[in-house]
């Protein structure tokens, strides 16, 4: 049987070592190439091809974030199993939405070590043992606190839209928050959850815009 | 063999244990180079900027190399969550816990172009999450709100930062800037960070939320572009 190639980078040399230890007992996984940092792994990745990138996440000059959405972009089906201490819901929901496999405390062992780069390499995801409902529900929480589903999250509120009737014609913050009445703060901050709602990102855009939609001639 | 084992896996933790503390502890080296050290040097600079032409020029260029040093050194050591997971996530990362940990429905709303977000320093990343963390625990702890809205608009120069709950408010506690169990400390610790930070930090009007917190924090400003 073939082992299960695998590159793998830390910047750790300690803990480099104390891994490819771990794993050289292992009966069906190899550590083809090591790195200590994400540009290693993206002058690696071509030589070796390997089955599974295990990556640390932060390490000097390049992290494993950046390392894997570099490689992604020749090798879209690269897969990266990170090696963290870190393991927060949020770098869940990171690895996941950057193209990720799999995310595995350091303080593992042989067996859980193994397990995770197996479920990474027949495709599946592996975060700390968690079941795959429960990457889902992770995932699923945090998209949905950015895209709000309730209606109308994205539609104008009615001082927002006098203010774009306002900035159609060319009026500064100032003068808008004279014209209704209210600081010249809350006008910038409606400005800015203007540009949130229509998902601009650009004073210029949103000028452009307002006159587009809301010019009353 | 399995003694050996178990050695191993030991040793790892522990020299991972080691790692996290000196991250910890470079970290803080790093805020005190950047938030006192750094600002004294900006202080001494333009007391220097005062002195006799020919003085300045003796002292001047060794003061600015010195500047410049503590910065690289400041940022070198402050790597931190927020350098892994981008602003985004780490805000969402805030947002999730405070809805979890609450019966409050949490939502985020941004604008961001990723070009511009590359260009902010990690201590201005830092200050913008301590801001929606500060502004979340108050709306956990005082504001028997339903539910919040958090915003985030990067622009070219500023990054604005909107902090919404449909609770109680804290509107006259917070003009008369009294530490009460509505207002907290922790706002005025933050109001005083972004003060420094040469930002701005008002309630504002709004007509979907009772309370609103907005906070502007210029980019250039602490990333040194002096």
């Amino acid at each position: 049987m073939e082992k299960i190639k695998v590159l793998f980078a830390d910047d750790h040399n300690l803990v480099r070592q104390g891994i490819i230890g771990l794993l050289s007992e292992s009966e069906d996984i190899m550590v083809a190439a090591e790195g200590e940092c994400g540009r290693d792994l993206i002058e690696k990745y071509p030589l070796v091809m390997p089955d599974v990138v295990l990556s640390d996440i932060t390490m000097r000059n390049l992290s494993g974030f950046d390392a894997l959405k570099e490689i992604l972009k020749t090798y879209p089906d690269a897969k990266f199993l990170f090696l963290s201490m870190f393991y927060s819901e949020e770098y869940i929901y990171k690895i996941y939405s950057i193209g990720g496999k799999g995310l595995i405390s350091k303080d593992t062992n042989v067996n859980d070590l193994g397990l995770a780069i197996n479920t990474v390499y027949n495709g599946g995801y592996y975060f700390n043992g968690l079941s795959d409902e429960e990457i889902m529900e992770i995932i699923g929480r945090f998209e949905a606190l950015s895209n709000r589903s309730r209606e109308g999250a994205s539609e104008l509120s009615p001082r927002e839209k006098k203010i774009m009737r306002h900035l159609s014609k060319g009026k500064s913050s100032e003068e808008i928050a004279i014209e209704i009445g209210i600081g010249k703060r809350s006008v910038d901050a409606a400005r800015s959850a203007i540009m949130n709602k229509l998902k601009i990102t650009t004073s210029a855009k949103l000028l452009a815009h307002a006159v587009e939609h809301y010019s009353v001639d | 063999m399995e003694q050996l084992e178990q050695y191993k896996t030991n040793l790892i933790s522990l020299s991972e244990k080691l790692e996290k503390q000196n991250r910890v502890i470079k970290s803080s080296i790093g805020d005190i180079l950047h938030d006192e050290i750094g600002q004294q040097l900006t202080i001494l600079k333009l007391k220097i900027t005062h002195l006799e032409p020919h003085i300045q020029d003796k002292i001047l260029p060794d003061l600015l190399s010195i500047q410049k040093n503590i910065r690289e050194i400041a940022h070198d050591f402050s790597k931190t969550q927020v350098d892994n997971l981008g602003l985004i996530t780490s805000a969402q990362g805030l947002i999730n816990e405070a809805a979890k940990n609450s019966d409050i429905s949490g939502n985020i709303d941004y604008s961001i172009d990723n070009e511009l977000e590359n260009n902010i320093s990690f201590q201005t990343k830092n200050l913008v999450l301590n801001c929606i963390q500060e502004g979340l625990n108050n709306i956990i702890k005082h504001s028997r709100a339903s539910k919040f809205l958090v915003t985030l608009t990067i622009h070219e120069d500023n990054i604005d930062i909107s902090i919404a709950d449909d609770g109680i408010g804290l509107q006259n506690n917070f003009d008369k800037m009294v530490i009460t169990e509505e207002t907290g400390i922790g706002l005025f610790r933050i109001r005083e960070r972004i003060k420094a930070a040469k930002g701005s930090f008002d309630l504002v009007d709004s007509d979907e939320y009772s309370t609103v917190l907005f906070i502007t924090i210029p980019i250039g400003e602490l990333n040194g572009k002096d």
